[in-house]
């Protein structure tokens, strides 16, 4: 048997619920998913390793969403290039040009459209090949 | 819109034509071939409409109305007649029977479906208005199309794990809402109310996820909301699902 080849996927968001809806969902995309539960975990372990795609959560503890997306962006070489697909609540009504400007490559709306997010996993993780 | 129909119909031919006509990814289908395979099917479901054809053997649908009225004496379900003799009915009509409409075979694909979506929007309104909320049919309290959704991804154990985290988190956050209204601290009051609209409306939620946006964007437009009052109405909710969720997922 041949190993199958996953695609490594931080996964920042802070309700456990969300993070194992997201576990089972993306497992049927060859998806290993690191969960990260406030900003700077996501920051912490984004240095540590490597990952093909980063989904953000914008409402986190201790460094918003919003802040590490933009730190991320600002590693200048490859690790800061990574995909990110933001989802937020809006909580706080931004417009939707915040995130973009943040660095983000997609953003969905909470409740998620499941079958987008995995159209967008796809579409970001074919390119890592 | 997120909806459970039981089907009830002795004749074959007739239950599939209804299923065909009423299918689509908001509805869930329930089909009984005999008044006690209602009775039986309703043990373990809350719909939204039944339909009821009139003449069946050994139970007729007078009968099957009767009993379902009997059992659940505020019974959260709109239950019309469906039935190909208008003269079933004799001089006394169907809303004299209990039944909240009638309709005569043959059945007519489109329009049929037209108008009991708009009797069952009317009839969710009027619930809403009188406070009725707090007997919510399945359909009411996790969106079929949710778990259309998420079956595709998850076995039933896992979905049912899924919604026992959601119950665990949810528990611990409404605890945390009560002592924060307690201290009045906004900020962290619409932190969690932003989470709980966020988890509720990713699992279908649909009651619950409008009633903390609501309060949420209440509490944005005016410093005066009487969370003391929305608190026990949440609490009750959750409390619905709770009861609710395991018995829905089966």
């Amino acid at each position: 048997m041949t190993e199958v080849d996953y695609k490594n996927v931080l996964v920042a968001e802070d309700s456990s619920v969300i993070q194992n809806l997201l576990k089972k969902i993306l497992l049927f995309e060859n998806c290993k998913i690191t969960s990260a539960k406030d900003g700077q975990s996501v920051l912490d372990k984004y240095e540590k390793d490597d990952y093909d795609l980063i989904i953000m959560d914008f409402n986190l503890p201790v460094m918003s969403g919003l802040e590490a997306t933009k730190k991320i962006r600002s590693i200048k070489n490859k690790k800061g290039k990574v995909p990110i697909i933001g989802i937020s609540g809006n909580a706080k009504n931004l417009p939707e040009s915040t995130f973009f400007e943040a660095g983000v490559n997609e953003y969905m709306q909470k409740p998620l459209d499941y079958d987008k997010l995995i159209e967008l996993v796809k579409k970001y993780t074919a390119s890592a090949e | 819109m997120s909806r459970k129909i039981l089907i009830v119909d002795d004749n074959d031919i007739n239950r599939q034509y209804l299923r065909s006509v009423l299918s689509d990814e908001d509805t869930e289908l329930l089909s009984a071939s005999s008044g006690q395979m209602a009775l039986n099917l309703l043990e373990n479901h809350v719909p939204d409409i039944i339909l009821m054809d009139i003449q069946m053997p050994e139970m007729d649908g007078f009968e099957c109305l009767n009993l379902i009225k009997g059992k659940h004496t505020d019974y959260p379900s709109l239950v019309f007649a469906v039935t190909g003799f208008s003269d079933d009915f004799g001089n006394t009509s169907f809303k004299q029977l209990g039944f909240d409409e009638l309709f005569l075979k043959p059945i007519k694909a489109n329009l049929f479906k037209d108008q009991i979506g708009e009797l069952l929007m009317k009839w969710r309104k009027e619930k809403v208005s009188s406070n009725h909320l707090l007997r919510p049919s399945d359909a009411e309290l996790i969106e079929i199309k949710m778990i259309k959704e998420l079956q595709k991804y998850a076995s039933k154990k896992e979905l049912l794990e899924i919604y026992k985290e959601f119950e665990t988190e949810t528990s611990i956050a409404l605890q945390q809402l009560k002592s924060h209204i307690e201290s009045n601290d906004i900020d962290k009051i619409l932190s969690i109310l932003h989470t709980i609209k966020g988890n509720s409306a990713s699992l279908g939620l649909t009651l619950i996820a409008k009633l903390s946006e609501q309060v949420e964007s209440e509490i944005k437009n005016s410093e005066t909301v009487d969370l003391e009052n929305y608190l026990p109405e949440l609490l009750a909710l959750f409390a619905k699902f709770v009861s609710n969720y395991e018995r829905i997922l089966n």
